[in-house]
């Protein structure tokens, strides 16, 4: 957990204006989303998130392994700290599935609407997806 | 006579251009990728002690963590592990790892408290605070994050959100990982090992 909320860290610039917005409820289930390789799926869990708790991340995706997958998780209303984590993919043998281990990291009295925004890293590019999600 | 002078001179000053052209140009050891990115550096806070910076720790392991003292259950957690990962290390290394917990609530945690409250853990963790332009500075160049939240119904008053991570400085000062709070202190242990 720890290594990948530290080790993973990309700190890369993340293009806000060119992500799609994902209108889909994780707290309720897998999210379904259409790539340029076709339909993937992001899911978290245990549900509900928990700001101070580790969660599994994880994403099915249709097309060729992307050369790398990770997540930036952001404050919708106030700047949270920095925190990202890269996904590794569940088995070398199946590029289909990847997977992390991430945790909110900040211990809140109340509520708080966070921005996930996932980023696809391809040869020629990246594709940005955005979702949205309470925790506690 | 006149040419070996001339010669020891051209030598010399084709020694001196390789070297600052090394220099200038030559690899250099690759940053930390925190460091890369503008996140960590030293900071100037208060303690027990008085004023400290965190440079004062150069050859030392640090440990960062912000909270405040009256958090109920996160921070004693954090601390706990880092106490017991730092017991795990035997004498000798002990003394090159140093936890710090930058309380953001100068207002309640007074110095002389947060030592107290610290050296509970470990004789090896300590407490600072600062001014809040000071604690704004260095949650910032951390990439942290705290902001106090009113509790009308609590003698306490207010609470505080926070970060609740642990934050790695290696022996060059340099910020190294960001870790949970809840870290097992098992693989805290082996992160610090790495590093003695």
């Amino acid at each position: 957990m720890a290594a990948a909320l530290g080790s993973a860290l990309w700190l890369q610039q993340r293009g806000e204006s060119d992500a799609t917005v994902v209108d889909c409820d994780l707290l309720v289930g897998p999210c379904e989303f259409t790539t340029n390789a076709g339909v993937a799926w992001l899911e978290l869990g245990p549900r509900p998130i928990s700001s101070a708790s580790p969660f599994q991340v994880n994403v099915s995706y249709p097309g060729d392994a992307p050369s790398n997958i990770w997540i930036d998780l952001q404050g919708k209303e106030m700047y949270m700290g920095i925190n990202q984590v890269t996904l590794e993919r569940t088995d070398e043998s199946q590029s289909k599935h990847w997977k992390a281990e991430a945790n909110l990291g900040i211990c809140t009295t109340g509520i708080m609407r966070w921005v996930l925004n996932l980023i696809l890293e391809q040869k020629d590019g990246q594709e940005v997806y955005r979702f949205e999600f309470d925790a506690r | 006579m006149r040419n070996l002078l001339l010669y020891t001179f051209l030598g010399l000053a084709v020694a001196a251009g390789a070297y600052v052209s090394f220099e200038l140009f030559g690899p250099k050891a690759p940053l930390p990728k925190y460091a890369q990115a503008g996140i960590g550096g030293d900071f100037k806070l208060t303690s027990v002690e008085g004023e400290i910076n965190l440079s004062d720790y150069k050859g030392e392991i640090v440990l960062i963590y912000f909270g405040f003292m009256s958090c109920p259950d996160v921070c004693p957690t954090s601390m706990g592990v880092m106490g017991t990962a730092i017991r795990q290390l035997d004498d000798a290394q002990q003394q090159k790892v140093r936890g710090l917990f930058i309380s953001v609530d100068p207002q309640r945690d007074t110095p002389a408290e947060l030592h107290a409250y610290t050296q509970y853990f470990s004789d090896r963790i300590f407490g600072a605070t600062g001014t809040k332009e000071q604690i704004d500075a260095i949650v910032k160049q951390y990439g942290a994050y705290y902001s106090f939240v009113e509790m009308e119904d609590s003698a306490l008053g207010y609470t505080v959100d926070h970060s609740a991570r642990i934050y790695l400085i290696d022996p060059n000062g340099q910020l190294a990982d960001i870790l949970a709070h809840d870290i097992n202190p098992v693989e805290l242990h082996e992160k610090l090992a790495a590093y003695l």
